[in-house]
Order: structure tokens, then sequence, then C-alpha cells
């Protein structure tokens, strides 16, 4: 969880293709970067102080979420209503390349609410993400289950980072 | 700053940033140094996703129009003249020839502008032969330039230059319907500038004759016709003006600005040089212009005589040839241009010929005015151009922050992606 940005697992609403669907992550571990910076150094050659002057068009941001799909197996949280594996396995497949609505942080039972918001841009409009890749993974390193699917998320445009921020 | 492309799709404007995948500079300047028109072309590539806003036809057609703004302010605008999709890369390649381009497709003459010309209300505009004492049909300058944006598309503001005095000149005095002398001198304006509109449908051709004897010989005489572009920039240059646009499809007569200044700091790149005068001197140069060089209103017939003598006849006759300087460098002028000057706002509400104070010629002389006689100046036809040729000048090319002021250098061309102002301006040893 993060005190500022919102709390709860990432999540993700289709926006249409293959459906609309609130998608909980659960069991996964979130890693975003959120600084892809788009930005240019120009260098004055008349100037005696050697100015420079940096112009920063925007960002974009990549996330990339690891969902423990062995988990699902023995759901020690008892998560209500949990998906089987595979079945969240397919139907994370189903948004391979197509664009949903991303949150990093789903905001607890309430979410939606208050903090814990899609990524947004600068006119408060939420920017879609693009689920780039899809992949399987397996970690050797605990017994039984050990499913992992990764997937990555592109923002399809510049956001603004404080439009996450807790009200 | 806010920059967007806009293509014309089902009767409105939308707007195409998002699938604008490369976009070189954008032009915004409409002029050469010596006040003649330029445009350029402009290449941009568009996603193939364009489908999403395009859904009913996602190709782009011949002559789709796109715009090109900067906080909403349009600083270009352009025409398809091809589109190559890249099956490969999914985009389309959309080459844009400038809106401009329109003008060319209007052609100066009788069947093109008349109608338009004479449904004007205001009498500095146009003044029928009916109501003109020698029985020439008058139309003022600015009126035929509106006119000929008009004919092709776009709207022409000229309330920025109409009132702004040029030149003075010694008034007759007509008091009481009498030529009692000379009056005090008396300024004259862009509005005071006019054509007589049988001249005005010579122009650029090698003979004067009344436009039905030229538009009766198809590949004769009418293969001299000129068109609005070429005619608007002959025009511009002759009487000092230049042209901004305003908004999509609109354009303003406006004045040459002082150049850029920019700060040391702020040049993110910068070139300098020094270019020598085409010609050494006014000695070096020379010019010949054709066309009624006389008083039409005296010398062609100054009786009430039909419409079609008036004022070149049904025969076609030789031009005048008048040539001024004797060097070899020449500067070139459209035949036929022939522009006059009135002071009839002094006198009366209506705009006849018989106010026509005299017309306009080439002047050896960088100076737009010029004193030809005791307290009398004129306009100078070729000062543009003269200045371009005899000067030597300093040319300075800068990158730099968007510019939103506009100012009426020779190059301005605008970096879409990083909001940049690559200016190009000149400063001549004046």
């Amino acid at each position: 969880m993060s005190d500022i940005l919102g709390t709860g697992e990432p999540k993700l609403i289709g926006t249409g293709s293959p459906d609309s669907t609130t998608r909980i992550l659960y069991y996964s571990i979130l890693d975003p970067q959120f600084s892809e910076k788009v930005f240019k150094i120009f260098e004055s050659p008349v100037s005696a102080s050697g100015k420079r002057t940096y112009k920063t068009r925007g960002r974009y941001a990549t996330f990339s979420v690891d969902v423990l799909l062995c988990r699902y197996v023995d759901n020690s949280l008892a998560i209500g209503s949990l998906p089987t594996a595979k079945q969240m396995a397919s139907t994370l497949l189903s948004y391979e390349d197509k664009d949903v609505v991303f949150y990093p942080f789903k905001d607890g039972a309430t979410y939606g609410d208050g903090f814990g918001k899609p990524i947004k841009n600068a006119a408060n409009v939420n920017v879609n993400c693009r689920l780039i890749d899809v992949n399987f993974s397996f970690l050797e390193n605990i017994s039984g289950d050990y499913d992992v699917i990764t997937l990555i998320f592109k923002t399809n445009e510049f956001y603004d980072l404080s439009k996450l921020l807790q009200a | 700053m806010s920059n967007q492309v806009k293509n014309y799709y089902v009767g409105s404007w939308v707007d195409i940033s998002d699938y604008i995948t490369e976009i070189g500079e954008v032009p915004a300047s409409l002029r050469n140094d010596d006040y003649t028109l330029k445009i350029e072309n402009q290449k941009i590539s568009v996603a193939s996703t364009i489908r999403d806003v395009r859904t009913s036809d996602y190709e782009f057609a011949d002559e789709d129009k796109f715009s090109f703004l900067v906080d909403d302010e349009c600083i270009y605008q352009g025409l398809v003249e091809t589109s190559e999709y890249d099956y490969a890369g999914m985009f389309f390649d959309v080459n844009l020839y400038h809106a401009l381009t329109s003008l060319k497709s209007v052609i100066i003459d009788y069947a093109t502008l008349h109608t338009a010309l004479a449904a004007s209300d205001n009498w500095w505009e146009y003044t029928s032969k009916d109501n003109d004492f020698f029985g020439h049909s008058v139309v003022s300058l600015l009126w035929t330039l509106k006119c000929v944006f008009t004919a092709a598309g776009f709207t022409l503001d000229v309330s920025a230059v109409e009132d702004t005095e040029i030149f003075t000149d010694v008034d007759w005095d007509w008091s009481g319907g009498t030529l009692t002398g000379h009056r005090d001198p008396v300024a004259i304006t862009y509005k005071d500038l006019f054509f007589i509109e049988q001249m005005l449908y010579c122009t650029g051709n090698a003979v004067a004759a009344n436009y039905a004897t030229i538009d009766s010989v198809p590949y004769g005489l009418s293969a001299d016709k000129v068109n609005g572009f070429d005619f608007v920039s002959e025009v511009l240059s002759s009487v000092g003006l230049l042209l901004k646009q305003t908004g999509i499809d609109t354009f303003a007569l406006i004045f040459e600005t002082a150049a850029y200044s920019i700060t040391d700091d702020a040049k993110f790149e910068y070139a300098k040089r020094k270019v020598r005068a085409e010609a050494a001197a006014l000695e070096n140069i020379s010019c010949t212009s054709y066309g009624f060089k006389d008083d039409p209103a005296y010398t062609s017939n100054p009786s009430y005589i039909d419409y079609y003598q008036l004022p070149y006849g049904a025969n076609p006759t030789s031009l005048n040839a008048a040539t001024i300087g004797s060097g070899k460098d020449s500067i070139p002028f459209m035949t036929n241009l022939q522009i006059f000057y009135s002071d009839a706002k002094n006198n009366v509400s209506h705009f006849e010929s018989i106010y026509m104070r005299g017309y306009l010629q080439p002047e050896l002389s960088a100076d737009l005015a010029y004193t030809y006689g005791t307290g009398k100046q004129r306009l100078n036809l070729i000062a543009k151009k003269v200045r371009a040729k005899i000067n030597s000048y300093l040319r300075e090319e800068i990158l730099t922050d968007y510019q939103s002021e506009k100012k009426t250098v020779i190059e301005h061309n605008v970096d879409f992606e990083w909001s940049n102002s690559r200016i190009v301006q000149e400063s001549y040893d004046e």
C-alpha cells in the first residue's frame, strides 16, 4: 500500500474490448516506474554563461504487475468469489494488446471514492493504459503451485502524477 | 502552449493531434524579402488509427483540408497534395500544399470578378461606370484584393491598413465646380488606391483591350490573364503590404514589423551571415513597365462613349513602355499592372475617376513614398524590390522558444514537438 497514492491491490477496468469489467489483481506485486520523462536540453551557443533550457513535454509510466496465480489455489486471505488460477490467467490474457483503465491501488473495499485513482492526465481525464505484454513465469523456490503471470501496462499518453495523490 | 492539428471532416474541423506520428517544423511566414508571397508545403505522418475519428472514410482525399494551430491560433493551413499509405508502418504520409495555392485558381478577369466587385455598397470600394463622369467603373485596390480572396474561399481583413497614409499629394481645388488652383497637400491612404475595372482585366496582358476582346479569343489574349496568387503577390510587393494568417480561412493585410529581439540565453541555435547586395548601386538596375501611361480619363475619350470603348477599346492596342534606369540588373514588373490614386474621400461621397490624381509607377528608389515635384509624392511600386536588390543585409537564423507575437520575418517555422520557433530574419543596411 501507499499512504499517498492509495491502498489495496492494483486493478484494471476494461474499456469495452473484450469487456468493461473490473478486475482486481489479488495476490500481486506492483512494480511501478512512474518517470519515463520526455525532455530535451537546449543549450545556448551564444550565451556567455552557457545557459541551458530544459523542456519537459511530460512523462509516461510503465507498471509491471506480477500476479501470483499460485496463491489463487490456497487463497490464504480467503477472498470470496476468487477465480481459479486458470480462469484468472485466461481472463488476463484476453486483455493483451487492449486499452484498460489501470489503478495502481484499488483503494480498499470502497475503491473509486477518495484516493486510489486511475492514471489521469493534466486535464484530470483518465489516461488509458495499454496492456502491452502478458508473460508466464514460475517461481521455483517455493513448493507446490508456482505459476506467476506478469502484466506490463504502459500509459497511452502523458499523465500528471499529482492527480494520483490522496485527496 | 498548446499545439493542435485539425482535419476538416464531414463538415467540421476535428482535432487529430493524437494521431500525428511525425510532424516537421510548420512554416508560418508568408513572404519573400521583396514582399512577394511565399508559401511552402508541409509533411505529416498520420497513424492508421485515424479511422477512430474518420469512421466513414479514413483515407485522405485530394484537397482534404488541414490546419495547424498554436494556442487556438491558426498558423498554417494546407490541402492534401498526396497521401501515401505505408502498410508496413501503418501510417499515412501526407504531403500538404499551402491553402493560399487556391488563389491560383482565381483568374483576374471579368467573368470571375465583376459580379463580386460590383456587389459592394461602399462607394469607395466600387463605383459603377453609370455613376462616373467618364464612364469608367472604378474599383479600389483593397476591395479587389478582398474579392480575389473571397473567390478563393478566404476572408481578407484590410482594416489595419486601409486608413494609413502612404504619401501626400497636392490637391486640386474644385470648389463650386470650378478649378481654382491648389489646396494644401492631402494624404493619400491605401483606401485611395484604385483600378479602373477594364484595365484591371488587362493585367498581365501585352496589349490594351476591353475584356470582351480578351475573352473572345480563347488561348489567344486570354492566355495572358494572371492568376490571383501572382496578382496578389505583385500587388502586395508593389504597395508595400504583407499578409498574415489570422484564423482558419482568414487573412489580414499588415505592415512590416520590427524583427525579433531574442536574448542570448534564449538562443538554442544561432547563425548569422552578412549577405552582399546583388546590385552595388541604383545605377546597376533598371525596370521596364508596360501599360497605359497617360491619364485614361483625358486621353482615351473624354466624352460619354460606349462601355466597350472605355478605357480600352475593342481593338487591341500596344502598350506604352517606360524604362527607368539603364543598369543590366533588371527588376521585373507585371505587365499592365496599373494603379491609380484619388482623393475622392476629401471631396465627395462617391468615387469617380474624375477625382483621380494620378497613377503609380516604378521609380529607382528604395523609398515607398518618393518626391517627384514640389510638395508632391507618389508611391514607388518597386520600392521593396529595389530594397532587396541594392542593400546588403544581415541574415540571422535563431532557434528559440515559441514566439507568439507574429512578426513579419522572412521565415518563422514552428516546431510542434518542442514548442520552439526557428526564425530567419534579415536586417538591411539602410
